[in-house]
C-alpha cells in the first residue's frame, strides 16, 4: 500500500481511538488527529491530506461548517462522514459537498476499513 | 504527644488499608486489560489466517466469515471502552467516557446514569448532562427492580428498550444505566453489540469511577512507593 496521510476530525477520544484500531491493519496509514472542525483547518495549512474522517457533531467547528469552508480550498481531499446522525436532511445535505462516504454510528469497525481502502484505491 | 503518635499510627495503618484495596483493583483491571490485548492479538491473527484462505479459494461459509467480523467489531469496541477506561484519571473522567462510550460506541441517544448509597436510598441523576440526551420518564420502577436484582430489567422483553442495566461495584448495585431510546439507525433493540457493550459498563463503570478517584487521591504517591513492596532480584551496582 502507498503511503496516505488520514486526517481524522472528531472530538470523541473513545471514536479516535476506536478508528485507529479499525484502521491499523491497513499498512502505510498515517493518521493525525484534530478534535473540530476549526483544529482541521490549521493541520491542513500544514500538512497535505489524501483523505479526511468527519464527524458533524462537534464543539467550536461543526462537520458542515468544515465542510463550508473545505470547499473553498484548492486542494479538496475526499471525505468520509462518520455520523449518529442517520437522518435523510443531514445524508442529502453532506452528499450536496460531495462527500465520498457517509457512515453512522455505531461504527462497524470493518466497514470502515473498506470505506478507505475503496476510495485510497489500494 | 503520645496521643498524637496514637493518631498518626492510626492515620498510617487506614492509608496503608485503603492503598492495599486500591492496589487490588488496579490489579483486577490490567489483568482484564492484558487479557483483552491477547484476544485481541488472537482475533488480528485469526483475522489474517482467513484473509489468506480467502485468497487461496478456500472460503469458509459467508455467516462464519460474518460472525468472526461482528466479534471482531465487537470486541475492538471492548477494548477500547476497557483500554479509556483503565486510563481515566478522575471519577469525572470515568463517568464522561462511560457518556462517551453510550452515545459514539453503542448509539444510544436518550439514557439516565443513576447512582445511589445504597439499594433503597434515593437516586441522584449524574448523567447526561444535556438535556436533549436525558431520560423523561418519571416512573422509576424499572430502575429500581434492576438495583432490586442486580440484574438488567427491561419493559416488555429481554433486549428491547426501555431497558436498564444496573451498575455494580463488586457485584454489588450502586447505580444504573436507563436506555430509554438508542439512534434511529440501530432501532429500539439492543443488537449483540450495545448488549456486549452494556453488560461491560454494567460490570466495569463503577469500578472505574472508583479506580479513578483512587488513582487521584493517591496522586502524591510515586513510582518508588509502587515498587516498594517488591522483592530484589539483582541490582545493579553503582
Amino acid at each position: 500500500m502507498t503511503a496516505h496521510t488520514v486526517l481524522v476530525i472528531e472530538d470523541s477520544p473513545t471514536m479516535r481511538q476506536l478508528m485507529s484500531l479499525a484502521l491499523r491493519r491497513l499498512p502505510g496509514l498515517s493518521l493525525v488527529a484534530a478534535s473540530n472542525g476549526a483544529e482541521a483547518l490549521e493541520r491542513m495549512a500544514e500538512v497535505e491530506f489524501d483523505l479526511i474522517l468527519l464527524d458533524l457533531n462537534m464543539p467550536v467547528m461543526g462537520g458542515f461548517t468544515f465542510l463550508e469552508h473545505l470547499a473553498t480550498h484548492a486542494t479538496r481531499p475526499p471525505v468520509i462522514v462518520i455520523t449518529t446522525e442517520g437522518d435523510a436532511a443531514d445524508r442529502a445535505r453532506a452528499a450536496s459537498f460531495g462527500v465520498a462516504a457517509y457512515v453512522t454510528k455505531p461504527l462497524r469497525a470493518n466497514d470502515l476499513a473498506s470505506a478507505v481502502t475503496k476510495i485510497l484505491g489500494t | 504527644m503520645l496521643a498524637a503518635l496514637q493518631r498518626s499510627v492510626a492515620a498510617i495503618e487506614e492509608f496503608v488499608e485503603r492503598t492495599s484495596r486500591q492496589a487490588l483493583v488496579i490489579a483486577s483491571l490490567e489483568s482484564e486489560l492484558g487479557r483483552a490485548r491477547e484476544q485481541h492479538r488472537y482475533l488480528e491473527h485469526e483475522l489474517a489466517r482467513l484473509r489468506v484462505e480467502l485468497t487461496n479459494g478456500d472460503p469458509m461459509p459467508a455467516s462464519e466469515r460474518d460472525a468472526l467480523v461482528e466479534d471482531q467489531n465487537i470486541f475492538a469496541h471492548m477494548f477500547v471502552t476497557s483500554d479509556r477506561l483503565a486510563h481515566a484519571s478522575t471519577a469525572s473522567e470515568a463517568l464522561d467516557i462511560g457518556v462517551e462510550v453510550l452515545h459514539n460506541l453503542a448509539g444510544v441517544h436518550r439514557y439516565a446514569v443513576w447512582t445511589c448509597a445504597a439499594p433503597n436510598a434515593p437516586l441522584r441523576m449524574v448523567a447526561p448532562g444535556e438535556p436533549r440526551f436525558r431520560s423523561s420518564a418519571a416512573d422509576r420502577s424499572l430502575v429500581r427492580r434492576a438495583i432490586a436484582t442486580a440484574r438488567p430489567a427491561y419493559a416488555t422483553s429481554p433486549g428491547v428498550l426501555p431497558a436498564v442495566f444496573p451498575l455494580l461495584l463488586d457485584g454489588a448495585p450502586v447505580g444504573a444505566i436507563e436506555l430509554i431510546e438508542l439512534v434511529p439507525q440501530v432501532g429500539t433493540s439492543l443488537g449483540r453489540l450495545q448488549d456486549e457493550l452494556l453488560q461491560f459498563l454494567s460490570e466495569r463503570l463503577a469500578l472505574s469511577i472508583c479506580q479513578a478517584d483512587a488513582r487521584r487521591r493517591a496522586d502524591g504517591l510515586g513510582w518508588s512507593d509502587a515498587i516498594a513492596s517488591f522483592a530484589t532480584i539483582a541490582e545493579e551496582q553503582p
